[in-house]
């Protein structure tokens, strides 16, 4: 660790603040409001910062640690950033009033076991479109009335609205229609598949599977990365 | 620390996430190539996790996935099987989060804090995981079209998983998992895993009575090709980072 003496008397006030505008790298609201950044120690010795993902798979620790460093730097050059992550589960209640504000004003809920409120139109009404959504800490929604598909924050310990219940005799994927389609898929040699799963009765189906390209298929379909078109 | 068993355990959670990975590109539907995305990362979150609660350092960490040999890793049958396709995925995904969550009812952590803290995060993680499985599960288990082959990679899986409390070959007692034995672990992974497949509807195949040891990474051809290709990677991404740093 690299001993620098502390130049002014209030730099470990700046350099809380510095850190404290330090934003999510994906979403504009900072590390603070999002209850991510749990502590701040400053002093001559160097800084010490306690993080807390809303998932431990968070793909952003990286580049938080880094922006982080940066900041401090900002403030006074040289400084030892140490970066510890708190294992306690993050929990959308962690991110303040303003956190979820900014949230909401760039399209983004809060999944707390209730089915969130959209962000745009504010009804109460969203569909979960999976469990899980375009990274670790994100289940999609639709919102029923004005259509908007969007993203809630949920942590590990956030529960999501009910898709299935494993622990009932007949979870609700029953009504659930399976269109495997054989297709020219992503893969160099040209294999791939098309899975679709939609509720029978959604009012907004997602991609139609395409016609006439070998529907029925199901076996062939089933072994994947294997089927050759 | 002593910890046989959960770096064992670390070894499936990182192939199995590593293999899932495949899955993002490979299984075009968006909503699941996200969900298998979510939960590649989060299993090789957790492995890293453990390892840490193994007393492993980060450096020790990457020397562990890139550079130890074969003969030093114990995955599972379950883990280190060839691919697949979506069925044997769905029905490795089932038997070992099932697995995983056997330790979060009978294992009897030792009394430190953090450990039982990351310990209940990461259960807690894989809770989201087992709706997951058992959506699909039943899913498939009750398409007519589809059951068939489902069912036969569930039976493997499951005849696979009878070494997933067995250990590496005269291991010592773990530090970290205690409370219960293999043995004990095992009859609880039956127990759960019957539940849960009755509760999706789906017939209970046999399953291996007792937990047998696992066998050392370089018996397994699948193990070895994965191995291949990860450190095949490595002077790549080490090139990358050297560049980044410049």
């Amino acid at each position: 660790m690299r001993f620098v003496p502390d130049p002014q008397p209030d730099s470990a006030a700046a350099i809380r603040a510095a850190v404290a505008r330090v934003e999510d790298p994906e979403i504009p609201v900072t590390l603070a409001d999002l209850g991510v950044l749990r502590a701040v120690d400053a002093d001559a010795t160097g800084v010490r910062i306690l993080l807390r993902t809303t998932r431990l798979a968070c793909p952003g620790r990286q580049r938080m640690a880094a922006d982080l460093a940066a900041a401090v730097a900002g403030v006074v050059s040289g400084l030892c950033v140490d970066v510890e992550w708190d294992t306690t589960p993050w929990r959308p209640e962690d991110a303040t009033e303003a956190g979820r504000q900014a949230l909401r004003d760039f399209g983004y809920a809060m999944a707390g076991g209730q089915v969130p409120a959209c962000p745009y139109c504010g009804a109460g009404e969203s569909r979960p479109e999976g469990l899980r959504g375009g990274s670790p800490c994100k289940v999609p929604f639709t919102c029923r009335r004005c259509g908007s598909p969007f993203d809630a924050l949920a942590g590990s310990l956030a529960t999501t609205p009910e898709l299935v219940s494993p622990g009932s005799a007949a979870p609700n994927c029953v009504g659930v229609r399976i269109d495997l389609t054989v297709r020219p898929g992503n893969r160099p040699d040209g294999s791939g598949h098309v899975l679709r799963l939609e509720a029978e009765g959604d009012d907004h189906p997602g991609e139609a599977a395409e016609e006439g390209q070998g529907h029925g298929e199901l076996d062939d379909c089933l072994a994947g990365p294997e089927v050759t078109p | 620390m002593n910890a046989p068993l959960v770096l064992a355990w670390c070894d499936d959670l990182f192939l199995q996430g590593h293999q899932f990975a495949a899955w993002v590109t490979d299984y075009v539907d968006l909503e699941e190539s996200l969900a298998m995305g979510s939960i590649a990362q989060d299993l090789l979150a957790h492995a890293a996790a453990l390892m840490g609660t193994g007393g492993v350092s980060a450096d020790e960490r990457d020397w562990r996935i890139y550079e130890r040999p074969a003969e030093e890793w114990f995955p599972s049958r379950v883990s280190f099987a060839p691919p697949g396709d979506w069925a044997a995925a769905v029905a490795r995904g089932f038997v070992l989060n099932q697995a995983t969550l056997v330790f979060r009812r009978s294992a009897d952590l030792p009394d430190r804090p953090r450990v039982r803290e990351l310990a209940e995060l990461i259960w807690a993680e894989q809770d989201l995981h087992a709706r997951h499985w058992q959506r699909w599960v039943h899913l498939l288990a009750h398409r007519p079209e589809l059951s068939s082959p489902f069912r036969a990679a569930l039976e493997q899986a499951l005849a696979d998983a009878a070494d997933l409390f067995g250990g590496p070959p005269d291991a010592e007692p773990d530090e970290i998992l205690v409370g219960a034995t293999p043995l004990e672990w095992h009859r609880q992974w039956m127990a759960d895993t019957t539940t849960a497949l009755r509760q999706c509807g789906v017939p209970v195949p046999d399953l291996p009575s007792a937990p047998v040891a696992r066998k050392p990474g370089h018996t397994s051809e699948a193990l070895l090709d994965v191995l291949a290709e990860l450190r095949s990677w490595r002077p790549a991404r080490r090139a990358a980072a050297m560049g980044a740093d410049s």
